[in-house]
């Protein structure tokens, strides 16, 4: 078998000289779709930002390779051209810069190549189509002052246009109604269609999930991962609570 | 990978840096230093009226008299002894840009003002060292009636009287040291008058050029906006880097008539043994409106506020700026505002960059006196710290003494936020760009009120400034 | 020196960092007599607290020129708290100020590592108190982890000046509070610094006054950020009228190697008509970029949408004015932790009453 996309061992990182996660393992190949659940605290985000290199998440054990190279040296920037991509839970303001032209200086630093100004309009208005968003948001600083639900849209939207490999998703439904969480998730579909692409999906919900297929679900408990199984772990927890895996957890320590 | 840089000294400011050497034979200096016999050598020179004379001698006699203030950045290099108050190029101002001496030409079109001139402007005055080398404004523009000269040429045509008026009333000798010194010596700069209900659609724009090392420059502005009328007068400085300081202690004196508007906007690079000792001041009439924009990127020393007297009734200010102090820097910028007659307005945004050692000062005063009822003033500062070598102060002063008035002010300090610069980078963007980025983000309360090209212009001055910003 | 009527004249309450003179804020001039007669106080000491310790020299915001006029004659008071020693009850220092000769106090407060404290300095003015002069210098070292409150309640009434210098040191993880109420005095000069020296101590000061009657209001308050992840919080609140006069100093003073530190400072003036002359300079210095510092300041009236509201509910417009006056006060008072002090000033407050002219 071919080495996955993502594959991650014995990963153990510090948050301010506290220990977070321990030896964490695991794999995700090309074009698979997992889900990550846990207990509020579990260290599900520090996952993310660890593999995306927030320079505040100190990895001090294991390793990381993506897409065959060590991920591990690489700032995040040398990350995300290398094809993985994150959805913040609290995307940042910045003022200043257009949601359009970072896109577009995003786009171009992933491809290398000068993107053309009247193609990238097009596309990037056809994405704002399937996500539901006025192209006008296009033109605002970016984040600044956009409600909870047009920030998560417009980190799919980063997401449909930059087209990675891997892109996790941090509790990207989470604050948002029935009828956004339907919205992201569509476009969430669109860049698995597109391009194949991978998912790491950390949630709580099931709601972002129904439409999507999910191959294996793993559940991380006080910075380990203590159990997985397919897509039915998601209602099973869901009905039963994360009761069995804190047991779990508790044991191995 | 390796990064692109270390460190970089000084930026890369080839664009002005460029400079002739100034054989003496091509121009006509006076001796360094200052003395009566200097200034009487610079009036006779500009043939000055008998009011001109007496008014540079008894500036001089005050500037002698007056000490310096104890509150702003050293100005310790800086001996009068060793300035050159008058370098006039062996030219006539011209009106025709073929006529303009061919080095002096060369200078002005590598920095784009002619070309800027035949795109978007409606005249343009170029200031070579202490003399105006050039001076044009467009047919259609003069036809409206819209005067735009130099200030020496005015003193002796149909509007001699109106200077007399208004010549250094509102800036005037005893205002403090510098504005003394400009007095005495000042030569150069424009006269524009735009009268009643004309609407100058497209901006004026002088462009002032220091060539001579150990010169200083003291250009005088002269703006009457008459009543109803609107005009946007641009400028744009920049001077090649000695080793020597020179000084540049110019005025602008701004009238603005009932209901006029103008807009002063400034986008200042001197280089960096520049002491840029510069008074601005706008006197509003009622319902009038001045806005002022402006750019601080250069200069060693600068001591910059431009003073707006709101003086009729509902007369409005707005001051948006930013000032980037970089390695040797020490620049002093702010504002003051005076609150005169009731239902005034001023709003302020400023901002300032701190980096490389450099030293900014944000310093403000904002009085709303007795007769200003239902004034209303309020200030935004935030100033941005890109390491832990550099310094950034804010000091803005508040006097009120009326009960109906609304004054607010609000500042705050701090960095890049390392979470911004992460999340930009997590979208493949270097940690120099995102910086770069967000600190042109900072700075777009100046660039979304300036013309594009400008706009585009500061925005290259702030990236060469943020290149190399990483170790 | 027998030259009592010769007089000093003091700068105190330089501002930090200057600015152009022609705003009279750069500092103050006093004109003091060369000597002071000692000023003693009415005292209640707390079980456990001990009088004596000893103290450096410790920075106030009035400065050194003061400093070195009060210690010639005040009446010291010193005091050191145990180690770890929690002392319940508040020291009282109670000063009746009679006029006349111009009077001096000093006292000092040694807080050892982990103790608490609280200290309420009362300035009362003597029923018909000949006009007169009273300076206060209060210096206090905080070591590792203590923690003061230190309250001082300004009412000398009509025709007093009050100097009043607070200074502080403090070492890591130590707490000072400030809580100052300027009530009346003909003029009061208060200096108050607040050096964080130790990494995560941090300063408070609620600052809340009325001044009218042509009386006149000079502060000085400084926070000097030397450690790190140190914090300061400065708070005014006030009202002035009747031709009043305030300035207001505040300064956040980050130093290199300040990193991780916060400091805030707001300033709420209320003008209640067009004699008042009102002064705010709030200043933040800064030689460290990883710091946050804010400060605002907002000056005018008494809003109309809440006089109306006011109004609407059946109160008379003099009385909401003077409701309003009299509010920034009280709510400062409730800050006070001592109940008996806490109901007598607001009595204070209550039956207070402006002459109005």
């Amino acid at each position: 078998m071919s080495d996955p996309l993502l594959k991650v061992r014995q990963l153990t990182v510090n948050v301010e000289d506290k220990e977070i996660l321990h030896q964490v393992d695991l794999d995700i190949a090309k074009g698979e779709t997992h889900v990550l659940m846990g207990p509020n605290g579990a260290g599900k985000s520090t996952l993310g930002y660890a593999l995306m290199g927030n320079p505040r998440y100190e990895v001090t054990g294991g390793s990381v390779a993506f897409d065959g190279a060590d991920l591990l040296d690489e700032s995040a920037d040398q990350r995300a051209r290398s094809g993985l991509f994150l959805s913040f839970q609290n995307p940042l303001e910045v003022p200043g810069i257009t949601l359009g032209n970072f896109i577009r200086n995003a786009v171009e630093q992933r491809t290398g190549e000068r993107v053309r100004l009247w193609n990238f309009r097009k596309q990037l208005e056809k994405e704002c189509e399937i996500l539901d968003m006025d192209p006008s948001y296009v033109d605002r600083d970016l984040n600044v002052g956009f409600s909870g639900g047009e920030k998560k849209k417009a980190e799919i939207l980063q997401l449909l246009m930059l087209k990675p490999k891997l892109a996790i998703l941090d509790e990207t439904d989470s604050g948002l109604d029935v009828d956004a969480v339907r919205t992201v998730s569509k476009g969430v579909e669109e860049y698995q269609k597109q391009q194949d692409g991978a998912l790491l999906i950390i949630t709580h919900n099931t709601g972002i999930l129904s439409s999507l297929k999910v191959d294996y679900t793993h559940v991380l408990v006080s910075g380990q991962i203590v159990g997985g199984g397919d897509a039915s772990l998601v209602d099973e927890i869901n009905r039963d609570g994360y009761e069995k895996y804190e047991a779990r957890a508790k044991a191995a320590e | 990978m390796s990064k692109e840089k270390t460190y970089v000294e000084d930026v890369d400011r080839s664009l002005y840096d460029f400079r002739y050497d100034e054989s003496d034979k091509d121009f006509y200096k006076v001796e360094s230093g200052l003395t009566p016999e200097i200034v009487e050598q610079i009036s006779e020179e500009k043939n000055d009226p008998d009011w001109m004379r007496e008014l540079r001698l008894k500036s001089l006699e005050i500037f002698n008299e007056k000490g310096m203030g104890q509150w702003g950045p050293p100005i310790d290099g800086l001996d009068m002894n060793n300035i050159v108050t008058y370098v006039r190029p062996k030219t006539k101002m011209s009106a025709n840009w073929e006529d303009v001496p061919k080095d002096i030409k060369d200078t002005f079109e590598r920095l784009g003002i002619p070309q800027a001139e035949r795109k978007s402007l409606a005249g343009v005055g170029a200031q070579y060292d202490s003399e105006l080398v050039y001076h044009n404004v467009r047919k259609e523009v003069a036809e409206q009636g819209v005067v735009y000269t130099d200030i020496e040429s005015a003193l002796h045509g149909p509007y001699a009287d109106l200077i007399k008026d208004h010549f250094m009333h509102l800036i005037t000798p005893h205002d403090h040291k510098f504005a003394a010194l400009h007095g005495a010596v000042w030569s150069g700069g424009s006269f524009v008058y735009v009268p009643k209900g004309v609407s100058v659609e497209i901006p004026l724009q002088s462009y002032f050029r220091l060539n001579a090392p150990g010169a200083g420059q003291f250009e005088h502005t002269l703006i009457i906006v008459d009543e109803g009328a609107d005009l946007h007068f641009i400028e744009g400085c920049s001077a090649p880097k000695y080793n020597v300081a020179n000084l540049h202690a110019g005025a602008v004196e701004l009238f603005v008539g009932k209901n006029a508007r103008l807009r002063y906007s400034t986008i200042e690079n001197w280089s960096k043994n520049m002491y840029n000792l510069n008074t601005k001041r706008a006197k509003i009439e009622e319902g009038g409106k001045m806005e002022w924009v402006s750019g601080s990127f250069g200069s060693h020393v600068s001591y910059l506020y431009p003073m707006t007297i709101l003086n009729g009734e509902g007369a409005q200010m707005e001051y948006t700026g930013i000032t980037f102090a970089g390695k040797g820097q020490n620049l002093d910028t702010g504002m003051k505002v005076v609150h005169n007659a009731p239902h005034t307005t001023s709003v302020v945004s400023a901002k300032s960059i701190s980096k490389d050692g450099g030293i900014s000062t944000y310093r403000s005063s904002v009085v709303v006196n007795n007769k200003a009822k239902g004034a209303k003033s309020s200030v935004s500062c935030a100033s941005l710290m890109l390491d832990d070598i550099s310094r950034s102060d804010t000091i803005p002063a508040m006097d009120v003494r009326t009960q109906d008035a609304d004054v607010g002010h609000e500042a705050k300090i701090g960095r890049i936020s390392d979470e911004a610069v992460f999340y930009l980078m997590s979208r493949g963007i270097s940690e120099e760009d995102a910086r770069a980025m967000i600190v042109s983000g900072f700075a777009d309360n100046v660039s979304k009120e300036l013309p594009l090209e400008y706009a585009v212009e500061m925005n290259n001055l702030i990236r060469l400034e943020m290149k190399g910003t990483i170790g | 020196m027998n030259a009592t009527q010769q007089a000093n004249n003091l700068v105190v309450n330089h501002l930090p960092g200057q600015t152009w003179n022609w705003l009279k804020m750069n500092d103050a001039r006093v004109a003091v007599d060369a000597s002071a007669a000692p000023l003693e106080a009415q005292i209640t000491v707390p079980e456990g607290l001990r009088e004596g310790g000893a103290l450096v020299p410790i920075g106030g915001g009035m400065g050194p020129d003061y400093d070195r006029w009060i210690q010639q004659d005040a009446a010291v008071k010193a005091y050191e708290t145990a180690e770890g020693q929690k002392v319940a009850e508040p020291l009282k220092l109670t000063y009746a100020l009679a006029g006349g000769k111009t009077a001096a106090a000093a006292c000092r407060i040694d807080a050892k590592a982990g103790s608490e404290l609280t200290v309420i300095m009362d300035f009362a003015g003597q029923p018909e108190a000949q006009p007169g002069t009273a300076a206060f210098s209060t210096k206090l070292h905080l070591a590792a982890g203590a923690a003061v409150t230190l309250v001082q309640i300004h009412r000398s009434g009509a025709g007093q000046r009050i100097l009043n210098d607070v200074g502080a040191v403090l070492e890591e993880n130590a707490k000072f509070n400030v809580i100052h109420l300027v009530m009346d005095g003909a003029s009061t000069y208060v200096g108050c610094q607040a050096d964080l020296k130790g990494d995560q101590s941090s300063f408070n000061a609620d600052v809340a006054y009325l001044v009218q009657n042509e009386d006149l209001l000079d502060t000085n308050y400084v926070a000097l950020h030397h450690g790190k992840k140190t914090e300061s919080r400065i708070i005014s609140a006030g009202v002035l009228r009747d031709r009043a006069e305030k300035l207001f100093r505040g300064t956040i003073d980050f130093k290199k190697g300040a990193a991780g530190s916060v400091g805030n400072e707001k300033e709420d003036v209320m003008l209640m008509d067009d004699t008042v002359v009102n002064k705010t300079i709030p200043l933040i210095l800064c030689a460290e970029e990883d710091v946050e510092g804010n400060h605002g300041a907002t000056i005018g009236k008494l809003d109309d949408a809440l006089l109306f509201y006011m109004e609407s509910r059946g109160i008379d417009v003099d009385d909401i004015y003077e409701m309003i006056a009299k509010s920034k006060l009280e709510a400062a008072s409730r800050l006070i932790p001592d109940q008996a002090v806490r109901e007598d000033v607001q009595d204070y407050i209550e039956a207070h009453q402006v002459q109005k002219q």
